[in-house]
């Protein structure tokens, strides 16, 4: 959930990387971490196996200035991907502002992709999420390798609520930032002022 | 209450705690408050101690510990979350105020008598939570916002904006 502070103008938000294993989740905010000055970024939390798969979260708090007198600050998260964390992935969800979904362009994972996606609907529900109406941004990434699924079909099976969707290669940065700012501009307008 | 104004009475009535030299926090330890999810509400952190790092790993952290334990049905406020040595380590406490879990974290180091830590602790948090009903009182009544909550802080925002915003980064 938001953290709007008024009287310091600062406002907090948190946006979830989800999809299945070896997504290239941790990729993006890896290359987020790289590109980002160091004013800008906070220390990169990775919590992970000897293998450096995720087994609770990533977490990289961003700085990135003002917008309308507001500081902004975001908190980037992934899941662990692999099947049996789906505990900690609920629980990573909690208070989420925005969800950018992950999903391997290769044909083999497409069942991964599909599952992976009930799987964040299903915590999203339970934690009383309208899943309608929260920020969703859907990243096609691995578009370098071969043997991938179509653009056109990879938005016919797992793009069920008509979200922005973006073509990426998070090894080499092509289409992070991209999908960043989407999610970024989505989820600060879909704050509320309670003022 | 407000989250602001739950930050200005954490500012305000931890400081007071820490100046009484009866209550053997020492001020070379680490302390700090964060809400379930991990923003920082209060902190006073040694340089070298980032507060969002420590809040994300905290908020994580008890979130994990809850889930495992969620066979048992004692209250979380009866709980606490410690990891350490005789000497260092880290201790959490949850913090009830109103209807909202806080976590209160001290970060030690080089403690003697780390169970007179830990009691100070528990009546740094007892404390808290005794006085915010007091504080409550004495503050003006806030007038029920819940028409404008439905409001968005930010309307239109351009793509220029964005890029604004993310111009303190490469891409």
């Amino acid at each position: 959930m938001s953290f709007v502070n008024y009287h310091s103008k600062e406002v907090n938000c948190k946006i979830v990387y989800y999809g299945p294993g070896l997504g290239g989740k941790t990729t993006n905010i890896q290359h987020v971490y790289k590109k980002t000055s160091g004013d800008s970024k906070g220390k990169m939390v990775s919590l992970n196996t000897d293998n450096e798969r995720t087994i609770f979260f990533d977490f990289l708090p961003l700085d990135l200035g003002e917008i309308r007198g507001f500081r902004t600050r975001f908190h980037l998260y992934t899941v662990p991907g692999q099947v049996f964390y789906e505990s900690s992935r609920k629980l990573i969800l909690r208070g989420v502002d925005g969800i950018v979904f992950v999903a391997d362009s290769q044909v083999e994972r497409m069942e991964d992709n599909v599952a992976s996606l009930k799987s964040l609907i299903d915590n999203l529900e339970d934690h009383g999420y309208d899943v309608s109406t929260i920020p969703l941004i859907m990243q096609w990434n691995k578009r370098d390798l071969p043997n991938i699924v179509s653009v056109e079909e990879m938005s016919n099976i797992l793009n069920k609520y008509d979200s922005p969707e973006f073509s990426a290669q998070a090894v080499s940065g092509e289409g992070v930032f991209e999908t960043l700012k989407m999610a970024s501009k989505l989820v600060l307008m879909n704050l509320k002022s309670g003022i | 209450m407000s989250s602001e104004k739950i930050v200005e009475y954490l500012s305000c009535e931890i400081s007071n705690y820490l100046e009484d030299i009866e209550n053997n926090i020492s001020l070379d330890h680490d302390i700090f408050v964060c809400r379930k999810d991990g923003v920082c509400l209060f902190k006073e952190l040694s340089e070298n101690v980032n507060a969002q790092t420590v809040g994300a790993l905290v908020a994580g952290m008890w979130q994990a510990a809850e889930s495992v334990n969620s066979i048992n049905t004692i209250s979380v406020n009866e709980y606490m979350l410690q990891f350490s040595t005789s000497q260092q380590g880290v201790m959490v406490y949850p913090l009830y105020l109103e209807d909202e879990i806080f976590l209160l974290t001290t970060l030690f180091g080089e403690e003697l008598n780390p169970g007179k830590l830990k009691n100070s602790c528990r009546k740094l948090r007892d404390q808290l939570v005794n006085n915010y009903t007091d504080y409550q009182q004495m503050r003006p009544k806030e007038i029920s916002n819940e028409k404008k909550k439905q409001e968005f802080l930010f309307s239109n925002i351009s793509d220029k904006e964005i890029d604004q915003l993310f111009s303190f980064a490469g891409s």
